[in-house]
């Protein structure tokens, strides 16, 4: 009798449990729907009216696009004038005769000094701006002595940017 | 017999039909509560998405975009666009005072977007294709400075790769650059309704500001912007 008891209590508190449960979960269930449709509602208004700025959205789009871009190219430029008034430094009071720039090549420099004791200036100053960080791998090509005194000289490094 | 476990059937019945119902009924049950309130949090996250992006649009005008996506197109063209290069570069020898000598575009190929053709590395990594060309120019060293120096500050956007420079004892400059104008064919769709769309950040307005500062030394009009929507086609550039 006592088992039949407890097999009694067990059933009947299984049986309240579920109720309760079903209850909990399908009132739960109901609430959860119901908000459900409301957001999807909302969802789908949002939808149509972003439909409506297609155009403008399609214009902001392609300014994003436009802007990345054009942000790139810009990272891409090189101070060209850096290198300008960086062989403007090096060679001072010597006369220029030639050089080529290239974007990934070294410098290529051409010049032309009075005296021998200018043109040991012109590798002083490339030996400074070597410790400056802004000239690297300078390799000296070629130094003529001319009859009238002039030194040819021909320099090439890579500058730093 | 039959009336000394009618306890029993009855609990036992009543604990069977539970145990049922538990794996029949409250666990699908609770499963469908769980996947509907986890569909329920998505929603609401694109839903504020959507919010988002529909305050974003309705907060900027459409003549503001227009108008900077317009500079922009002058930097970096939607076509190859050569008369802008040649105005261009005519400008900026006005500007510096270095004479022209000659100009010339390399394989200009189509005249219209050649979006057929493979990109470079370099092309990739911009996102945009290159039109390179080499210009002869003699002036003064001065003037001569004053050209690189103002060609890559102006709208219609260049990049010199490489320059050779030589001085004549006169102390004419004679300068050969090689330099590349960039173009890139505008998108022709646009993302999903759901698709987001960010503010412009600090760096993009910082470029933007940039593009905007530099003078437009062309004389070339960009062509006009109207973009024409047919029905489900979401292309805001189709002609």
């Amino acid at each position: 009798m006592a088992i039949e008891g407890q097999l009694r209590t067990v059933s009947v508190v299984l049986l309240v449990t579920l109720l309760l449960t079903g209850l909990f979960f399908g009132v739960g269930y109901v609430i959860l729907r119901r908000q459900y449709t409301i957001v999807l509602t909302q969802k789908q208004t949002l939808m149509t009216a972003i439909g409506g700025q297609l155009r403008k959205e399609g214009l902001y789009m392609s300014l994003k696009d436009r802007i990345a871009i054009t942000g790139r190219v810009i990272d891409g430029q090189r101070s060209w004038l850096g290198v300008l008034d960086l062989i403007d430094r090096v060679t001072a009071s010597g006369k220029r005769t030639s050089f080529s720039v290239t974007e990934n090549d070294p410098v290529s420099l051409t010049m032309t000094s009075g005296t021998l004791e200018d043109t040991f200036r012109v590798v002083e100053r490339i030996l400074a701006e070597v410790s400056n960080k802004t000239i690297a791998n300078p390799i000296l090509e070629s130094v003529q002595y001319q009859k009238d005194g002039t030194v040819n000289l021909s320099v090439t490094f890579a500058p730093i940017f | 017999m039959l009336r000394i476990y009618q306890g029993f059937v009855m609990s036992g019945a009543i604990l069977l039909f539970g145990t049922a119902a538990v794996f029949f009924a409250v666990i699908p049950g609770i499963r469908a509560t769980k996947d509907l309130y986890d569909s329920l949090n998505v929603v609401k996250k694109e839903t504020q998405a959507l919010s988002g992006k529909l305050a974003l649009l309705e907060g900027i005008s459409e003549e503001d975009i227009r108008d900077r996506l317009i500079i922009l197109l002058s930097a970096v063209t939607p076509e190859k666009s050569v008369p802008t290069i040649f105005n261009t570069v005519e400008g900026l020898a006005n500007l510096s005072g270095v004479s022209i000598a000659d100009m010339s575009v390399m394989s200009p190929g189509s005249l219209a977007t050649g979006a057929a053709s493979r990109q470079s590395a370099t092309e990739k990594k911009v996102g945009a294709s290159s039109l390179p060309f080499s210009l002869n120019i003699s002036g003064t060293y001065d003037q001569m400075r004053a050209f690189v120096g103002q060609v890559n500050k102006v709208r219609r956007i260049f990049n010199i790769s490489s320059f050779d420079l030589s001085i004549a004892p006169s102390g004419v400059v004679q300068v050969r650059l090689a330099l590349a104008a960039f173009y890139q064919p505008l998108p022709t769709k646009v993302g999903s309704v759901q698709s987001p769309v960010s503010p412009l950040t600090q760096k993009e307005e910082a470029v933007l500001a940039k593009v905007i500062q530099y003078p437009d030394v062309s004389q070339a009009t960009t062509e006009s912007l109207t973009p024409l929507l047919f029905g489900e086609n979401r292309d805001p550039f189709a002609r």
